[in-house]
Parts: structure tokens; sequence; C-alpha cells
């Protein structure tokens, strides 16, 4: 077996400069098996050209500030947390919001419990993520209290709200009704 | 074993129509190693009060909801305002 050590008192290193003239530079691995063991923590610099990743710890984390990319081939955002819907229109009881930002798709699901109202507009404010400026959007919700109606959360383009309105196009802000609203939208 | 929490703001975005998105995170160390992330959101139009924001995120919101932007956002509202079905 050879063998190459380099046991620098502080550190060691190995550089592979580039060609004076042409030919690329190479440091070959192992192709069949065998480890290369790392530091706990490396830190790379530069953009690594890898055909296939094999996460065998499972994760994946994304910087705390995302790096948005405008290429539409990459992705680059995940968080997930939570929110408080605000209504205007009707009065609520406490309200929760969850949601899952994935690149650019946002997914919510909330529950509205009415407490006081009789069908005025109701609207949903304070969602986590402002909503592309293309077309308006539509989750899907359900009252789950009284009458258990179908109904749909619309969303503006470039806005935090929408208006949520039973199956008929009514608004949903009866008292006593509670929705589950869940789906996805595209953030900006 | 020292557990210790943190919430503060560590994110606050302005997206095009001047709508600032703030995320509030919750961090849980143990002897310095963070075991917990967790984050909270929520947005402020233009034209919405502010005042009971942190003082960082009304700093911004000062400088950012303007009379025009405001007046541009509730024009592009308005434009947005669901039609007859």
């Amino acid at each position: 077996m050879a063998k190459l050590i380099l046991n620098g008192s502080t550190s060691g290193s190995i550089t592979l400069e580039s060609p004076a003239v042409s030919g690329t530079t190479t440091l070959t691995l192992p192709t069949t098996t065998g480890t290369i063991a790392l530091t706990a923590a490396p830190t790379f610099t530069g953009q690594a050209t890898i055909p296939t990743i094999n996460l065998t710890g499972g994760q994946i984390t994304f910087p705390t500030t995302q790096s948005a990319s405008s290429d539409g081939n990459t992705l680059d955002d995940y968080e997930e947390g939570t929110f408080t819907p605000s209504v205007t229109g009707v009065t609520v009881g406490t309200t929760t919001g969850i949601y899952i930002k994935i690149g650019k798709l946002v997914f919510i699901n909330m529950i509205i419990p009415v407490t006081s109202g009789s069908n005025n507009g109701m609207t949903i404010t304070n969602l986590p993520f402002t909503t592309w400026t293309g077309n308006r959007q539509v989750l899907i919700a359900r009252e789950n209290a009284v009458v258990g109606k179908t109904g749909q959360l619309y969303i503006d383009s470039n806005s935090t709200s929408g208006s949520i309105q039973d199956y008929a196009g009514t608004s949903g802000g009866t008292n006593g009704y509670t929705w589950i609203i869940t789906g996805s939208y595209q953030s900006a | 074993m020292s557990l210790n929490q943190q919430i503060k703001i560590d994110r606050i975005e302005v997206v095009s129509n001047r709508t600032i998105q703030v995320r509030q995170a919750t961090i849980i160390t143990d002897n310095g190693n963070q075991i917990s992330r967790t984050f909270h959101r929520w947005c402020i139009v233009p034209s919405q009060d502010y005042s009971d924001q942190e003082q960082q995120v009304q700093d911004i919101c000062k400088v950012t909801h303007t009379p025009e932007v405001i007046a541009a956002y509730q024009a592009q509202q308005e434009a947005n305002k669901l039609g007859a079905v």
C-alpha cells in the first residue's frame, strides 16, 4: 500500500496548479470502492458538477437567507414555519396557520373559526408570502363545524390576502363556521 | 446541559409591491449548539399600521411605505378585486 501523508504541525494542503499552456488538472479518486475522509464540516467553494448525489445523511440544508436563482432548473429555497392569518369583515377566534415553502411554491394550511358575522365580506390577510404577479390563484376550503360546505380561498395576484367563499360564491363569514383551508400558491 | 431560547427577527424582505415580509426565528441552543430553529412569518402591506412592530421593522416600513407607494398599492388592490362570477 502506498501512502502520501501531509503531516504539518498546523495544517497541510495539496494544490493542483492550472496547466501553463493547455489541458486540465485532475485529481483522480477511487473509482470502485474507497472513502474520502473529510473533516467534520468542511467548506467547499465554487460550483461542483456531480452526476448523482447519494445523501446517506438524508438532509439538505439551505442557507438561512435565500440565494435566489432566476434559473428555471435551480431549487433555491426551503423553509417551514407558522403564521397567524388575520381576518377582516367578521370576528374570528384564534386562527392558526402553517407553511412550507419549496422554491417559489408555498403550501399553506389554515384554521379560521368565525365567532361573529353573517355573510359579510370575509377576507383573509397576512398570508406568509406575497403571491406572484401573474394569474389569481385558488385554494380549496371546507367549512368543518356547521354545514360541511366546500369553498375556496380566492387570492389576488401580487397580494398577501384573499377572499373566502363557499361553493356558490357566497362569502363564508357566517357565525359558527370553522374553515379549513389547504393548498399551494406561487409566491413572488 | 444549558438550554437557551432566543427569539429574534432574522429576515425582513421587501417585495416588488413594497409588502414587507417579516420572519421571526426561535432558536434553541444547548451549550451553544443549535438544536432547534423554527420560524413564524407575517406581512405588512402598504397602508397597514406598523406601530406595534419592532423598531427595526418600523424603520423599514417608514422609509418604504411612502404615500406614493400606499396609493399605488391601494390602486393595485382595487384593480385586483374579485369580479362578478
